[in-house]
Parts: C-alpha cells; structure tokens; sequence
C-alpha cells in the first residue's frame, strides 16, 4: 500500500533504498504531505510547515469524499490546534460513513498519523482523478506553498499537488503565496532589507581604513571587518583601527580632544565611534546605523552605574541603560553615590588607622559596628584628618571643628566628597548634607594630597 | 609590532607602485629592518634650497602609525626649523599633531612644505630664525644657498663651491 505514497526521499532526488524502497519511486503517485506532528497535537512550525496541517478528522472525512462535511469540518474547526483533538475524534464531527469503513478507528484513538496516510492512499487507490483535487479543497491560505518552487525549481511543474508561490521581484524565486497577504508583505519587505544590505556590503568591500591602509572587510578575523563610523565626519575606518588610536595614550603633549578624539584625516571632533559591518553612502544610513547602534546600547544595562550602586561617569549623557534598583545608593539618596578611589594603599591607611584606636584617640568609634567596607579610602582619609585637625585648619571655612565625630554613620550621612581626577590627585569638595538647606559646602578645592602627606600616608 | 610591520609593508608596496607619481621623493627602505627608512627630496623651487638633494632618516617605532615617526636631516641643511647639528625637524605633525593617516611619503611631502615655508616664530636653529625674524629675507637666502651648495649638491661642484666661499669671481 505504501508504495502509492511518493518516497519523500526520492522526491528530494536523495532515497538510499532505491528499488527496495517499500514508497513509490514515481512522480505520478501523490505524496504524503500531511504533517503529522499537527495531527498529533502541535507543529512547531506553524503557518510556515512545508506539510499540510489537515486534521486527523479532516483525513477521515477526505476518505469519505463527502465535501459537505468537509467544509462544515473545517468552518467549525476554527481553533486550529489539537488539544480539541479528543474530542473531534472522539465522535460528533466524524462522519457517519467515516466511522462504518473503519469501525474500529474513530474510537480507538489509532496513531493518528498512520491512520491518515493509510486513509489518503486507500483513498486515492479509489479515485485517481481526485487526488490532486481533494487537497485543494482546504482553505488555500492554510495549505503551504511548494518548497521546491520556493528554492527555484520544482520538478513536478504543473502537477505540483502543491501552491507554486508567486514569483518576488527582488529574490527571483518563487516564494510569495498567493493567499496570505500578510506573509507575502513581509516576505518582500525582508527581501528588500536584505538585498538592500548585501548590495551595501558589495559597496563596502573596496573600503579601505587610512590607518593600518587595509581593507577592512579582507580583515583577516570576523571581528576585525567592522568599520568604525565617528559622528562628525565620513572618514572610513576599521573599529580597531580608530578604537586603538582614540585610546591611545598621548604621547608628548598630544592633547585628547585636539588629536585623539578628532577624526585623523579632517580633524572633526568626534565623541564617539559607531561600530558598522557596513559602509553607508547617505547622511539617512548613517543616521539609521547610528541609531540602531544607541538603541542597542540602551537595551543593555551599565555597568559603571552598576543599578544605582555605582558612578558613571558619562551621567545623564551614558548610552547604556541607567535601572536604579530598589534599596540602592541612588534609590536612598537621589544621587550618585561617591567615587571609590583605588590609588592609594589600603593597608597603609588601615595601619594608621589601628594605630591612631591603639592610642585610643579614636573612642568614637563604636568598633564592632565599624565596617571597613563601606568606606572608600577617602572618606577614610578624612575620618583620620578629623584626628589631626589642628594642623590644617586654615585650609577650612569652619575655624572650630565641627560636630563631625560624634559617630561614624553620622559622618557618612553627612559628608559628600566629590573629587575631580584630572591626571593624578584631586581637588576635593566637602559637603554638608546634614543642614537644614542641603548642600551647604563646608570647604572645597582642598588637595587630598597636602592631607595624605600630612598624615604620613599618601 | 604586528600591525605596524604590515602598515610599513603596504607603504613599501605603494611607494614602489608610485615611484614615478612623485619625482622629488625618493623613500628607500633599508634592506634588513623595514623600521628603517631613508629618504631623499628635491629642495623645493624658488626657494634657497632648489636644486639640493636631501637626506632624511626615518626611524619608525613599534607603534606606528599610532605613534609618529622619528625623521632628521641627514643631509647639512640651513633652516630655522631644522636643528643645525643634528638634524632634528620642529613640526607639529611629527609632534603633537600627528594622525595616524599620515604616510612616510606623506611626511616627506610635509617636510617639503616646511622648506618652502619657514615658521621663524618657533625656530630650531635660531641664527636662521633671528635673520628672517628681522626681517633679513636675504641674508637668510644667501646663508641657506650657501649651506644647500655645501652639503645638498653633487660633488663636480666643488670648484664653484670654493670659488663661493672665498668670494671671487661669480660661479658658473
């Protein structure tokens, strides 16, 4: 029986079993085109299976060749997928003659699969001038248009028990169907996407990146063939290329914003680099490339603002994702918190620091809730000037020391250090959050480094 | 290293496509070390230095071309810009001005310039740089005739350059 059913092996010109195959070796016998993981419940495909999704009802039915019903099947069959499977086969569609040919079957929950090829060759045995017209019955916008017309030929032409798509203009295959219109406008618009890029790329190819003279797509890695556009100017260059001579340190008395950041051949300043795999040939691509390249960058989260936790730099201006988390430093305090500084020696601090408690001149500090953690060394630097205020007191506005010791979470809450890196040690402001109006400064433009050397530790 | 070796290797390539595009460079890379460059140029025309053929010394560091070539006067030359005794050229691009889209070709053509052009405000030799600072265009003329003679002239010229030096009669 079998042997009616075209080997779909044979069909993809590629069956191993040759004249043993127990499927038909000849064009003239229909092929099994229904999907059988449809039948058993659910396709992963979809819309877009090569197979037909015909109800394992709808099988039955075909066998009866009683087109009414068929169509009564079908309208009441809105909900396509088969969890209502049961219950269709359990009995109230299946047509009266369906069920007395195969008495055993519409109850008996047989593999549906087999049940629907064996009914659909049975059938067709019966009727040869019917096999091609029986599918066509099912609504043609759910029947799947022919893969081998899609890829450019089908061998059966005419005869095709399948929809042959409508030929798209841009790709030359036959790949639009005829009844869905809604796949055939994306189908062309993707299309067009796509040939659009390729046709880009093909441009792009005789690129050449006026720093390291390549091309830069016949780079040798993937990584490598990007070019990077700067915003101000339409100089091509590879991304390492401009990336490395942007990040490069400037070497005698080269300044960052008139040499490194300026595009090396017109000198345009640019802030930043846009990574591209293509070249653009208008201001509306550029633009588009631009766009899409901050837009992903929004989607991901920063990593110096860290969900509030921690201090970006960029601010406001940050491409990337700024999600503050609730319970972090900015969700408490509506501001960033302060900069960590990582230039100085941890140790060095921690060993004045145990020496000044050794002398006991720090019994302010309750030192079981005292958590080195939490402070950056230079709010640790100026816990420990506290101790020798004296010495500095003319670099202050306050001529007494104000009531800063009296706890150390007190001073965390109230002090806000700002320190503005530019080359090497900085300018410090401090603050006094504790007041009434907020940011009261209390001093600013203090060099951390006149401390630290006063204290012996910078 | 990599990538500065493969740079070079595609200037070299270029300059020896393009040998006859430019007639007054010459850019010779040395034999062993392609780090290594020399390079002769014309002295520009209606200049002290027309007819003098000069010798420059290119020494390319690693990081090229993100970090600018070293290049000096081989060749004696009398200009306010140029070191007298060693050679060495005050010029913003070889400086802080540097991009990486220039070429060692593009260098020499920039040199050339710079010949052409005296920046007497920012003088290297500073007898050169006094004489046109005073307005002296024509002491600095004959000086840098003088030296271009000496050091940047084939050697059948000797007897002219004699006769130039002790001041007699009106060479050739």
């Amino acid at each position: 029986m079998p042997k009616r059913v075209l080997c779909k092996f044979f069909a993809h010109g590629a069956c191993l079993k040759g004249e043993h195959c127990e499927f038909s070796h000849d064009w003239k016998d229909p092929p099994n085109n229904i999907c059988t993981y449809y039948q058993k419940g659910i396709c992963s495909y979809g819309s877009r299976c090569r197979y037909e999704h015909v109800r394992a009802s709808q099988s039955d039915l075909s066998a009866s060749s009683s087109s009414t019903v068929l169509r009564q099947s079908l309208i009441s069959d809105s909900v396509p997928l088969g969890p209502s499977l049961t219950t269709t086969f359990g009995g109230s569609v299946v047509h009266p003659s369906a069920s007395a040919e195969f008495p055993g079957s519409s109850r008996a929950f047989l593999p549906p699969t087999k049940q629907a090829w064996n009914l659909e060759s049975e059938h067709q045995a019966l009727s040869d001038n019917r096999d091609f017209v029986e599918p066509r019955r099912v609504n043609p916008a759910e029947r799947s248009i022919c893969s081998f017309a899609a890829a450019g030929n089908c061998p059966r032409g005419e005869k095709c028990a399948h929809i042959h798509g409508d030929l798209c203009a841009t790709c030359g295959k036959h790949c639009l169907h005829p009844f869905r219109p809604q796949e055939r406008e994306e189908h062309i618009k993707m299309c067009e996407k796509k040939q659009k890029h390729l046709e880009a790329l093909k441009r792009s190819q005789e690129i050449e990146c006026s720093v390291c003279l390549d091309r830069v797509l016949s780079k040798p890695t993937a990584a490598e063939r990007k070019f990077g556009l700067l915003s101000e100017c339409d100089h091509p260059f590879c991304i390492s290329c401009i990336r490395n001579w942007r990040s490069s340190s400037p070497s005698s008395g080269m300044d960052v914003n008139t040499a490194l950041r300026t595009c090396p051949i017109c000198r345009k300043l640019s802030y930043f680099v846009i990574p591209s795999v293509i070249w653009y040939c208008t201001p509306e691509e550029k633009q588009e490339i631009v766009d899409s390249y901050k837009a992903k960058l929004r989607s991901i989260d920063c990593k110096h603002f860290n969900f509030g936790n921690g201090n970006c730099p960029f601010g406001t201006s940050c491409f990337y994702k700024h999600t503050v988390k609730p319970g972090s430093y900015v969700w408490k305090y509506h501001r960033p918190p302060p900069r960590r500084f990582n230039f100085m020696d941890m140790d060095a601090i921690f060993d004045v620091f145990e020496q000044l408690i050794a002398e006991d001149e720090m019994d302010i500090f309750d030192a079981e809730d005292f958590e080195y953690d939490d402070l950056t060394p230079l709010e640790m630097a100026f816990l420990l000037m506290q101790q020798d205020f004296e010495s500095m007191r003319s670099s202050w506005c306050f001529d007494r020391l104000p009531p800063f010791l009296s706890g150390r979470r007190w001073i965390l809450e109230f002090v806000n250090l700002h320190a503005y890196r530019d080359g090497r040690l900085e300018e410090v402001v401090l603050r006094h959050l504790g007041a009434e109006d907020g940011h009261t400064i209390i001093a600013k433009n203090i060099r951390l480094s006149d401390y630290l050397s006063d204290l012996h530790i910078g | 290293m990599q990538a500065s070796r493969a740079r070079l290797f595609k200037e070299y390539k270029e300059v020896q496509r393009e040998k006859a595009a430019d007639p007054d460079i010459q850019l010779v890379c040395d034999d062993s070390n392609i780090f290594k460059w020399t390079a002769l140029i014309k002295g520009p025309s209606e200049t002290p230095y027309e007819g003098g053929v000069f010798q420059l010394a290119f020494a390319v560091p690693e990081q090229y071309p993100l970090q600018p070539p070293q290049v000096r006067f081989l060749t004696k030359i009398f200009h306010p810009n140029v070191h007298f005794k060693t050679g060495e050229i005050c010029l913003d691009i070889l400086k802080n001005a540097w991009s990486p889209a220039w070429t060692l070709q593009s260098v020499c053509r920039a040199i050339i310039a710079l010949m052409a052009h005296p920046e007497p405000d920012s003088p290297l030799n500073c007898d050169s740089g006094n004489l046109l600072r005073s307005g002296d265009v024509r002491g600095y003329q004959s000086m840098a005739r003088m030296y271009t003679r000496l050091a940047a002239m084939p050697k059948k010229r000797l007897a002219a350059r004699i006769i130039l030096i002790t001041g007699q009669s009106n060479p050739v």
